[in-house]
């Protein structure tokens, strides 16, 4: 235990000398007398005097090494649990900062929902981290990335515990408009690398959000499929639909000329767990993320911080009870002189 | 010790068992920091240990060592600039708790996050600017690093700021990050694997025909110091002696504000203060004082 053990400000245990104090002063209230020899011994005095020195001396030391703070440092306990790795990979690119489907719009006739759409549909970017967000709070146990693609892609939060970190990694996603690129192939084969090194411990999830496909080239194929083998991750899509998007299970050979329907095709194929949500209006984005939450479960071995925990009131406590000995001995070695 | 000492002692100490956090005014800073990561950040003119060190390296570093000097409750945030804009990646969080966590994120910025080639460095800082005022309630102060090579090459002053922003609404610091001697740059492809250096062709040049340097890279300080005076910032050049931890710390970038505070400790040390105060004295005072002192035994 001892070994765990630190100091907020070690520099103060400097003053620990102080604790001899007791034993260089000299008693209080002494009277003068002509000869101590004189005196008749008295063991039991003696005895007392030393035990309220002691009693001091420790008072001292325990005030000051409260006032080091000691504790014990922040710390990393193995613990099971339910819950998953989850790599949030957001689409940051132009489009997402339009708007998608008011709440409302089953009720809007056919022709008012492109204008009802434009004026005041939710902004599809914002309604996702406003989700995600709420999704990651939610979910203590996990462990969760944060990272933004467009051209390239922007790993904002290693994979972390700390939910207030992931937040202000999705809040920064808010700030300003996207940028004008996406490559959802190499962001995925990036976000890919972030599992690298990493102890597998139960459950990985790559959750892309995205309002936007891709037809990839083989060579970009490959290397996802095998990645995504060779650290075992579940790729969930939550594909947000624009207004007048194509759907993601539009029948055809034809529609393979789409790219959200070509992407769509290709993780259907992969030999890894696949789930694509198509969300076209807050609520169906609200009820994505939900079933994401329920698919994503399973046992986990994962470390748990324990904070520091500080000892500091315990030895304030421990001077206190101190202090009062002394005096209630203090009034009692009085009280026997008198 | 005296009973009175002592009573008191034993209030103190109860006292600062109970006491509960009190909203104290405390200084912090706030601040968003920004990197430059365009291809001329990689030009190795700094040393560090002795060996050649990058200028996005070094001033990762140098963030990296002023980070334990700020107070608790002090804000960081990070954005990353190339082409034209800086973008925000962390808002600001409190640095004491998320200390490891912004040493992480810290630690993977970085040119693979490069969206376009271009260098509009007086924008970037503009459009930081801008960044900085929009993150309401508490806008931060701005930490920009770059070594001010624009690419494309820019005539004259260089754009204006932006319309929406005020000259000195935000305030921060424009840090100078590089060496004097114009070098080669370092290319790197899309994965960050070195493939050479830029040749004089392969960049756009200004428009003066004697003057093809624009694929060398030394830090431009005359235009970031203007770039600085133009929005009401500060300049400063980061050098291998002076760290950037004085500059972050002045107080007129502090900002004060009211969190719960433990002041438990200050009880303490008084209680602690009263039961050496009378040892102390005894020690040094009355007990050795020549005329006080107790008749010499005889033995």
């Amino acid at each position: 235990m001892i070994a765990g053990v630190d100091f907020l400000h070690p520099g103060l245990l400097a003053l620990l000398p102080l604790a001899l104090l007791p034993w260089l002063a000299r008693r209080a209230g002494a009277l003068p007398y002509a000869h101590i020899g004189w005196l008749p011994p008295d063991p039991l005095g003696r005895a007392a005097g030393a035990a309220l020195r002691l009693l001091a001396s420790l008072l001292i030391a325990t005030l000051i090494i409260a006032l080091a703070s000691p504790g014990r440092p922040e710390s990393v306990e193995l613990r099971t649990g339910r819950g998953a790795e989850i790599q949030l990979l957001i689409d940051r690119s132009r489009s997402m900062d339009e708007r998608m489907l008011p709440s409302d719009w089953r009720s809007l006739s056919p022709h008012e929902i492109r204008h009802q759409t434009l004026s005041r549909g939710p902004i599809k970017s914002q309604a996702a981290r406003e989700l995600l967000s709420s999704f990651v709070a939610q979910r203590p146990d996990d462990r969760f990335a944060v990272s933004f693609f467009s051209a390239s892609t922007l790993h904002v939060v290693p994979f972390t515990q700390h939910d207030e970190v992931v937040q202000a990694g999705i809040a920064a996603g808010g700030i300003h408009r996207g940028l004008s690129e996406t490559d959802v192939g190499r962001a995925l084969i990036s976000a890919i690398g972030r599992f690298d090194n990493r102890p597998y411990s139960g459950s990985r999830i790559i959750l892309l959000v995205s309002d936007g496909g891709a037809r990839l080239d083989d060579d970009t194929r490959t290397a996802i499929r095998a990645g995504l083998e060779r650290q075992r991750i579940a790729l969930y899509w939550i594909y947000l639909k624009g207004f007048n998007r194509p759907d993601l299970d539009t029948p055809g050979e034809a529609s393979e000329a789409i790219p959200e329907v070509a992407l769509h095709r290709f993780f259907e194929r992969l030999p890894t767990p696949y789930h694509a949500y198509q969300a076209q209006s807050p609520e169906d984005l609200a009820e994505a993320v939900a079933d994401v939450g329920r698919q994503q479960n399973h046992p986990l071995d994962f470390e748990e911080r324990i904070p520091r925990q500080d000892f500091g009131r315990a030895f304030v406590t421990a001077g206190l009870g101190l202090a009062g000995l002394l005096l209630v001995l203090g009034r009692w070695k009085l009280e026997a002189w008198s | 010790m005296s009973a009175r000492a002592l009573l008191l002692a034993c209030a103190l100490l109860a006292l600062s068992l109970l006491m509960p956090p009190l909203s104290w005014s405390r200084r912090s800073f706030d601040y968003l920091v920004v990197f430059d990561i365009t291809q001329s950040m990689d030009v190795a003119d700094y040393r560090h240990d002795g060996r050649p060190e990058s200028r996005l390296a070094f001033a990762r570093r140098a963030l990296r060592e002023a980070l334990p000097r700020l107070p608790c409750g002090s804000r960081i945030g990070f954005a990353a600039f190339t082409e034209y804009r800086s973008l925000m990646l962390l808002a600001p969080i409190e640095v004491c708790e998320h200390y490891n966590d912004l040493l992480a994120t810290l630690a993977q910025l970085d040119g693979r996050m490069r969206w376009a080639e271009a260098s509009q460095v007086s924008k970037g800082i503009y459009w930081a600017l801008r960044a900085a005022r929009d993150l309401q309630p508490d806008p931060p102060q701005l930490v920009f690093f770059t070594d001010g090579h624009e690419s494309p090459p820019i005539e004259g002053e260089g754009p204006e700021p932006f319309a929406d922003l005020e000259r000195g609404r935000v305030g921060g610091l424009v840090v100078g990050t590089g060496g004097a001697v114009p070098r080669p740059i370092p290319k790197s492809d899309a994965s960050g694997h070195p493939r050479g250096f830029w040749s004089a062709d392969e960049v756009t040049q200004g428009s003066d025909p004697a003057a093809r340097n624009e694929h060398l890279s030394a830090l431009r300080e005359r235009h970031l110091q203007a770039v600085a005076t133009r929005t009401g910032l500060d300049y400063l050049r980061l050098d291998e002696s002076t760290g950037l931890s004085a500059a972050l710390l002045e107080p007129g970038r502090a900002r004060t504000r009211a969190l719960p505070t433990d002041l438990g400790w200050i009880p303490l040390a008084l209680a602690l203060l009263l039961v050496c105060a009378s040892p102390l004295s005894r020690a040094l005072g009355t007990g050795w004082r020549p005329g006080r002192r107790p008749p010499a035994t005889t033995a």
